[in-house]
């Protein structure tokens, strides 16, 4: 037996098997104190290791640990539904933009100065080329958005019957007043009502804003120059 | 590589509904073994608390990761390793002395025990981070090779000459200090170190 074969004596031995035939290994370590030494080494090593003991923790570890472990739990799912939140908010409005861009849009007003919308110099444009009053704009604005659900409705019951042979499809009848009127009187209902308040409280302020305008426009002659 | 157990894997499934009994059951269960594994590595006890917190939350942070047709002591045993190392690395400095004899059996002999677990531990703080947790998972924690290749993710070849050489480091510390009855104490480590 050589040196080598004795080290691998002597790492079986640690890893707790026995050693079938020590004659060989004996003879050897009688020659070789450098393996004589190995040996002796692990038999101390052995002994220290059976003394070795897991350490312990803490009394109060273990409590310690479960309540930091539910804490983080439950930061860890109030930040997951807030950032569900966000990012459900972030696709309405997207959706919301969306639509706006895909369902055309009514021929933008032309916007003028505002010094035009309430005309106090002697000097205002003739009636038939003025802009759009603000309660117009409420109105007309309000309009389009209750257009809305009406055009989605009918493009949406479009898109099955183009994709069907028309020979499978009864004939039915158009989108129109009797089908889908009172589902759309329904949903737009609230729009209208909402449409119908604006321009209620647009018209209690109306008067005090245009002499707040006017007062102003007095008080600054300059600008009225420019 | 040990096999797993359907209690282990109905306790993982508790613990992912958030049952708080089944979280406390899983601390309970690993926390003498992740703990002890901290105090070894890291060689000091404030440091091992710490480092093992953070491995319980970095557990259940990553549960439903743990592959249930594994064993799962040695995939939180290769969680804590890795913190540690993590940890060492961080500090930045070589392992300071435990308070090893705290950890020797209620009744401590009246012979040289002492000083050769302090030599022991000492030489183990020598090792490279790798060579220590190997030497300390077989030989402390009694796992066997094929778990400590899991937790390391190394080939159990490697795990086998990492334990090897540990512990020929280790032999080798223990006959330059005179540990070893009738040999002398070697005047110089044979490698270049210093003596502590």
């Amino acid at each position: 037996m050589n040196c080598s074969q004795c080290q691998d004596l002597l790492q079986l031995q640690l890893d707790g098997d026995p050693v079938a035939d020590r004659s060989p290994l004996d003879q050897h370590l009688q020659t070789c104190p450098d393996c004589r030494g190995l040996f002796a080494a692990a038999a101390r090593l052995e002994e220290g290791l059976s003394l070795f003991t897991i350490p312990a923790p803490p009394r109060d570890f273990a409590a310690a640990v479960v309540g930091a472990v539910l804490d983080d739990q439950r930061l860890r799912r109030r930040t997951r539904r807030r950032w569900f939140a966000g990012a459900a908010l972030a696709a309405s409005l997207l959706l919301a933009v969306a639509l706006k861009f895909t369902t055309g849009r009514p021929e933008p007003a032309v916007v003028q100065p505002t010094t035009q919308y309430f005309p106090v110099a002697a000097t205002h444009p003739a009636k038939e080329s003025a802009p759009p009053s603000p309660i117009e704009l409420v109105s007309q604005s309000s309009s389009v958005v209750a257009a809305l659900p009406r055009r989605i409705v009918q493009e949406a019951a479009a898109v099955p019957r183009l994709s069907l042979p028309a020979d499978v499809l009864p004939e039915l009848p158009p989108m129109g007043a009797e089908t889908a009127e009172p589902a759309l009187e329904q949903a737009t209902a609230s729009l209208n009502e909402a449409r119908q308040g604006m321009s209620l409280a647009w018209q209690a302020v109306e008067s005090p804003v245009r002499r707040a305008t006017g007062v102003w426009s007095r008080m600054t002659p300059s600008l009225q120059k420019q | 590589v040990t096999d797993v157990s359907a209690e282990d894997v109905a306790l993982v499934q508790r613990c992912l509904r958030g049952e708080a009994e089944a979280i406390r059951l899983l601390v309970d269960r690993f926390q003498a073994e992740v703990y002890g594994l901290c105090v070894r590595l890291l060689s000091h006890r404030h440091d091992a608390e710490d480092v093992a917190q953070e491995v319980f939350l970095r557990i259940f942070r990553s549960l439903r990761r743990w592959d249930p047709s594994r064993p799962l002591k040695p995939w939180i045993m290769g969680i804590t390793v890795n913190r540690c190392r993590t940890w060492l690395s961080q500090r930045g400095r070589r392992p300071e002395l435990a308070d090893y004899l705290q950890d020797t059996a209620a009744s401590p002999p009246a012979d040289d025990s002492a000083e050769l677990l302090h030599e022991i531990q000492l030489a183990l703080d020598e090792l490279r981070p790798e060579y220590r947790s190997v030497f300390v998972l077989f030989h402390e924690h009694g796992q066997p090779y094929e778990d400590i290749a899991v937790a390391l993710r190394r080939p159990v070849g490697t795990i086998k000459t990492w334990l090897h050489r540990a512990r020929l480091e280790v032999l080798d510390r223990l006959r330059r200090r005179g540990m070893v009855a009738g040999l002398p104490q070697a005047p110089e480590s044979l490698d270049g170190r210093g003596e502590r």
